[in-house]
């Protein structure tokens, strides 16, 4: 599959970033349960934003502590990253790598170790991302698992866009993941849809 | 499907759970068939009479025109197999076996009967060959119930032909009684005949003691002929029960097998019942289980959740032969990176290429 493929797939959220109203930089994705794909659609949507303006600088984090695959996927799983910046105050530029795709920085998860990293400074480290980033994409663990893990980032994100998989996740354990994220309205992604491939890009 | 294969997932751990509980009671019940089971069997030789060699039967057949010859040896399973049907038949061999105390106190005779009708296997391995065999918990008993079964069915067939033979005996013998009482008759005429006419005879009454002479003579043949057919059914039955006993022989009587036997088949047969129970129940399991927890199907499914704003849809693009999403993605994304900063190397030593 040509990466014109792949970003194609996630134009609809992409251009949802660009063009709404409230212009939100930074959007964090999570799922009710596991194996909802909202890593796949974190970095698809990251590379989409990417793409989409070519001045635009793009950070995709790895706050998935749970299931960091995205780091894996990236080979750094004994890198510093996001945990050591939250934890050990250690500097933000420093974690943050650059990506095969121009424009586009990864910050991988790093190590959390057997607590989680505070996430009180989570407003700090976003403002600090945004002096250089337009745009940030945060793959967050499924709510229904580690709540404490996705509510904090859901506060200080822009939006949050809740991964739901056709077929798979249960409509009780949506709303539940809903409630749990406490957004008004909430913003949903349905991953392998199996309608129309023009019905998906409405959307935006 | 998708959904049902989550609901697989979801309850994956009561599947195994499930299935292996069931796998390993099917199996200890397979095993515990297996090794309780002794069978024993005896093989026989059917040798038919050469008049009977042709015989027909026309019932087990579609085709008129082409008649199905009964070999001597599923000859003699069919109607072994017929005996076995009865409870006359499994009564009298019980009767003659250590299960007699047990049937006895068995509160379902029938049920009993049944269970022991269908240990019983009667196979035609060949033209001649039969092979009675009969399983059971215990060794003594298999052999004891086919020793008695061959015993009891023996029996019965000498019983019958005695019986038609003294049928025919008893036909033979009232016709001789007949036929003496006939020729004492004729004798008696011709005795008073001469008493009352004395030398010489005219034409007429010698005409008269010729007749009554012969009529004596005819009722005394006859006499004869029936002794002797008398005779010759007494031969012939004794010569029948030797040729009866020649026809059918059993060449490997029956033995005690202590060694578990004739269990295989049966305890696949609970082994697959089992497992297809297994089979069974787990799919009830996931089809309950997938409409107990309903899913989405669409994005319409998604916008009856209430005030929810459906930013897109992301095509399944696996089920369009395309490779993994995550796979490319990562690929576009991770290729060639940079060498980053690892843990325990100095902050600042190390510098983030870009």
């Amino acid at each position: 599959m040509n990466s014109a493929a792949v970003m194609a797939v996630f134009e609809a959220v992409s251009a949802r970033a660009h063009v709404d109203a409230a212009a939100p930089r930074t959007v964090a994705m999570t799922s009710a349960i596991r194996r909802e794909g909202t890593s796949s659609i974190a970095v698809g949507t990251a590379l989409s934003l990417a793409a989409f303006d070519a001045a635009s600088k793009v950070l995709l984090v790895d706050a998935n502590w749970i299931h960091p695959s995205l780091t894996e996927q990236a080979g750094l799983s004994v890198a510093r990253g996001l945990a050591e910046c939250l934890r050990d105050g250690y500097a933000l530029e420093r974690a943050i790598v650059p990506t095969a795709r121009r424009g586009l920085s990864f910050l991988p998860a790093g190590q959390s170790g057997d607590e989680a990293p505070p996430l009180g400074g989570l407003a700090a480290l976003l403002a600090n991302a945004r002096h250089d980033f337009v745009k940030i994409v945060i793959d967050l663990p499924p709510v229904m698992v580690a709540p404490s893990l996705v509510v904090p980032w859901a506060d200080v994100a822009d939006q949050t866009y809740l991964v739901v998989r056709r077929g798979a996740t249960p409509v009780n354990v949506i709303r539940k993941a809903m409630t749990e994220i406490g957004k008004e309205r909430p913003l949903l992604i349905l991953n392998r849809s199996r309608e129309r491939s023009d019905f998906w890009t409405r959307a935006g | 499907m998708q959904r049902y294969v989550y609901t697989a997932r979801r309850f994956l751990w009561v599947i195994v759970g499930v299935v292996a509980l069931l796998l390993i009671s099917g199996t200890a019940a397979a095993y515990g068939e297996y090794v309780g089971t002794f069978e024993s069997s005896a093989t026989i030789w059917v040798q038919r009479n050469s008049q009977d060699l042709l015989q027909t039967h026309a019932v087990q057949t579609d085709v008129p025109s082409v008649p199905d010859f009964l070999t001597p040896g599923s000859e003699y399973a069919e109607s072994f197999t017929q005996l076995v049907q009865t409870q006359a038949f499994l009564r009298s061999t019980i009767e003659r076996t250590s299960l007699d105390g047990a049937l006895a106190a068995s509160k379902d005779q029938l049920s009993f009967l049944d269970d022991i009708r269908k240990r019983f296997k009667i196979q035609a391995l060949g033209t001649n060959l039969v092979k009675v065999s009969y399983r059971a918990d215990a060794p003594q008993v298999a052999y004891e119930m086919v020793a008695a079964a061959l015993t009891i069915r023996d029996e019965r067939a000498a019983s019958a032909q005695i019986a038609a033979a003294s049928m025919t005996s008893t036909l033979y013998t009232k016709e001789l009684d007949l036929a003496q009482q006939k020729s004492t008759r004729a004798q008696a005429d011709l005795d008073q005949f001469n008493s009352t006419h004395k030398p010489p005879l005219d034409a007429a009454e010698a005409y008269r003691q010729q007749q009554l002479r012969t009529s004596s003579d005819v009722a005394q043949a006859r006499v004869d002929d029936l002794r002797q057919a008398l005779d010759r059914q007494a031969v012939v039955s004794t010569l029948l029960e030797v040729g009866q006993s020649a026809d059918v022989q059993v060449i490997d009587a029956p033995q005690v097998q202590l060694q578990p036997s004739g269990g295989l088949r049966q305890a696949v047969l609970v082994f697959g019942v089992v497992m297809a129970g297994a089979v069974t129940l787990v799919a009830i399991l996931i089809v309950l289980g997938t409409l107990l927890t309903a899913s989405i199907a669409s994005e319409a499914d998604l916008e009856r959740l209430g005030s929810v704003t459906v930013v897109a849809s992301v095509p399944d693009l696996a089920r369009r032969g395309a490779p993994d999403l995550a796979d490319s993605l990562a690929a576009l994304v991770f290729s060639s990176m940079a060498k980053p900063v690892l843990v325990g190397d100095q902050p600042g030593a190390s510098e983030v290429a870009s």
